[in-house]
């Protein structure tokens, strides 16, 4: 089973963003979507997840699908603690207890565990970035979109999160579909691969299957190197 | 380290306390020296002798029912232009063209003179209710467009956020839409009960119920007796000066956020 995205077309005033975009969402792997700046990728990622309407198109399978989102800010409550945004959105799904331990396991996954209780206006950019990731993981979806997650993360936090990620990925296989400009973070993580081209309207310039499970890949660092510089060549 | 940045700080608190002071010092100062020049109690009437008119006031048997009808009229003009202007500026804030077509009588109200709207309403209601209409419409327009205000600022993307992960209408309307517009509600509140006091004692002068600060204080003008009429401002001054803090205290155990 796949989502597929058919003949998708959008438009803002003067700027043709997709005309005739076609694209396959495969389940439970990640779908990487590797682009330059201002082609698409957050407008294409609000169309799956609902919050845009397309001029046209088909989405197919996506009903009854649950998402979470890691926006490419964090949009977090400023009126809520650390914990107040994680079971925010726990709190329809779960009992109390299990609103706690949930909450509490992912808080500490990020590596917050002594800021359960502080507001966002006293927390640093990847701190709240790290809020919102908790939030998404936490919340239990078929779908988890990712827009840049890991930026204003530094190179350790980026990697202890991918660890992290990965880590849960294994052990809850959701459909994941995963923006960045980040060749690395494409080559770690992702099973398939999109690379879009910087036009307007945007298509997809290549599809890239990775046949190496990313858990494997991060102890094979000479295949890794490969799938960046396929990575690179098709950028350029 | 710590307890050295934390000392600074308690002391600059003292030391902030401490200008206050300093300020209040002055100002007496500055009183009794220019009463002490113009030597005339009618005209500027000295600290002391107000001090000392103000405690026979205070003493008197009417002094609480005087009080107390004043502040009940302030509190239901106060009262009625909370909740109509909760109302009126949830409609603004949520409705376009709702917006344009009220904002127009906002504006006018607004633009009104206090003394026009008080000799209006003395034609048209008994003298304790004069006041009441006076405070009413001068905070009104102030709490509604803040509401409005308060609205308009909502964070769509955070809507967004909470319809991904489908959050139930009332919760986003308690959690979201509530917290957004709290601080809009309570900075306009603090500025509409300023306003409406000294509107309430204005309409009092002019409208003279039996028990009102503002009917105290005509009196007292019109038979030379400055130092009552200094006296009752002071007492005017505190009021305003304590339901200001009431509402900033009410604003700091809610928005504890900031
Ligand atoms: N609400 C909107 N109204 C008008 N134009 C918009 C709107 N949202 C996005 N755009 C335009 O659509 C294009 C694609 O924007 P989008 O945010 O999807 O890019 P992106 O690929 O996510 O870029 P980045 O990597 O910088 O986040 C941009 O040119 C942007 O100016
Ligand atoms: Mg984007």
């Amino acid at each position: 089973m796949a989502l597929r995205i058919q003949n998708l077309k959008k438009t803002y005033p003067g700027l043709p963003v997709f005309d005739d975009f076609n694209m396959e969402i495969k389940d439970r792997e990640i779908n990487c979507i590797l682009g330059p700046s201002g082609v698409g990728k957050t407008t294409l990622l609000n169309i799956i997840s609902g919050i845009t309407h397309p001029d046209s198109g088909q989405l197919s399978d996506l009903k009854d699908k649950t998402f979470s989102y890691i926006f490419q800010e964090p949009r977090l409550l400023e009126w809520k603690t650390v914990y107040g945004n994680i079971s925010f959105v726990l709190k329809n799904k779960y009992s109390k207890k299990e609103v706690q331990d949930i909450a509490n396991r992912y808080i500490e996954m990020v590596g917050l565990k002594g800021f359960i209780d502080y507001y966002p206006e006293k927390l640093s950019g990847g701190m709240k970035q790290r809020v919102s990731i908790a939030r998404a993981f936490a919340f239990p979806s078929d779908i988890l979109i990712m827009d840049e997650p890991f930026k204003s993360l530094d190179f350790k936090l980026k990697r202890s999160m991918i660890d992290a990620f990965l880590r849960l990925w294994e052990i809850d296989k959701r459909t994941i579909i995963f923006v960045t400009h980040d060749v690395e973070e494409a080559a770690l993580m992702g099973n398939i691969i999109y690379i879009l081209k910087d036009s307007q309207p945007t298509k997809i310039k290549e599809k890239i299957e990775v046949g190496l499970n990313p858990k494997e890949r991060l102890k094979n660092p000479q295949e890794l190197t490969k799938i960046k510089d396929i990575l690179k060549k098709y950028l350029n | 380290m710590w307890e050295a940045k934390y000392l600074m700080k308690a002391s600059t608190i003292k030391s902030e306390k401490y200008f206050i002071f300093i300020s209040f010092v002055i100002l007496a100062a500055l009183w009794k020296l220019i009463s002490f020049v113009i030597d005339s109690e009618i005209i500027f009437p000295s600290p002391e002798s107000t001090i000392i008119r103000l405690y026979d006031l205070v003493i008197t048997r009417d002094f609480s029912l005087i009080l107390l009808s004043s502040l009940t009229r302030g509190l239901i003009g106060f009262i009625i232009s909370l909740l109509l202007g909760i109302s009126f500026g949830f409609f603004s804030g949520f409705n376009r063209y709702f917006n344009r077509m009220f904002e127009p009588f906002l504006i006018i109200i607004r633009s009104t003179p206090v003394m026009s709207i008080i000799l209006i309403a003395l034609i048209w209601f008994r003298s304790t209710n004069v006041p009441i209409f006076a405070s009413f419409l001068v905070s009104f327009p102030i709490i509604c467009l803040n509401v409005t205000e308060g609205i308009k600022n909502i964070d769509i993307k955070l809507i967004q956020m909470s319809k991904v992960y489908n959050i139930r209408r009332w919760r986003v309307a308690k959690e979201i839409y509530f917290p957004s517009i709290l601080p809009f509600l309570l900075a306009g509140l603090s500025t509409a009960a300023g306003i409406g006091w000294k509107a309430v004692i204005a309409a009092e002068v002019l409208s003279q119920p039996d028990f009102a600060l503002g009917t105290s204080m005509q009196v007292s003008r019109i038979y030379l007796e400055t130092e009552s009429v200094f006296a009752w401002t002071i007492v005017a001054i505190i009021i305003s000066f304590f339901s200001e803090r009431i509402i900033r205290r009410f604003e700091k155990l809610i928005v504890r956020w900031k």
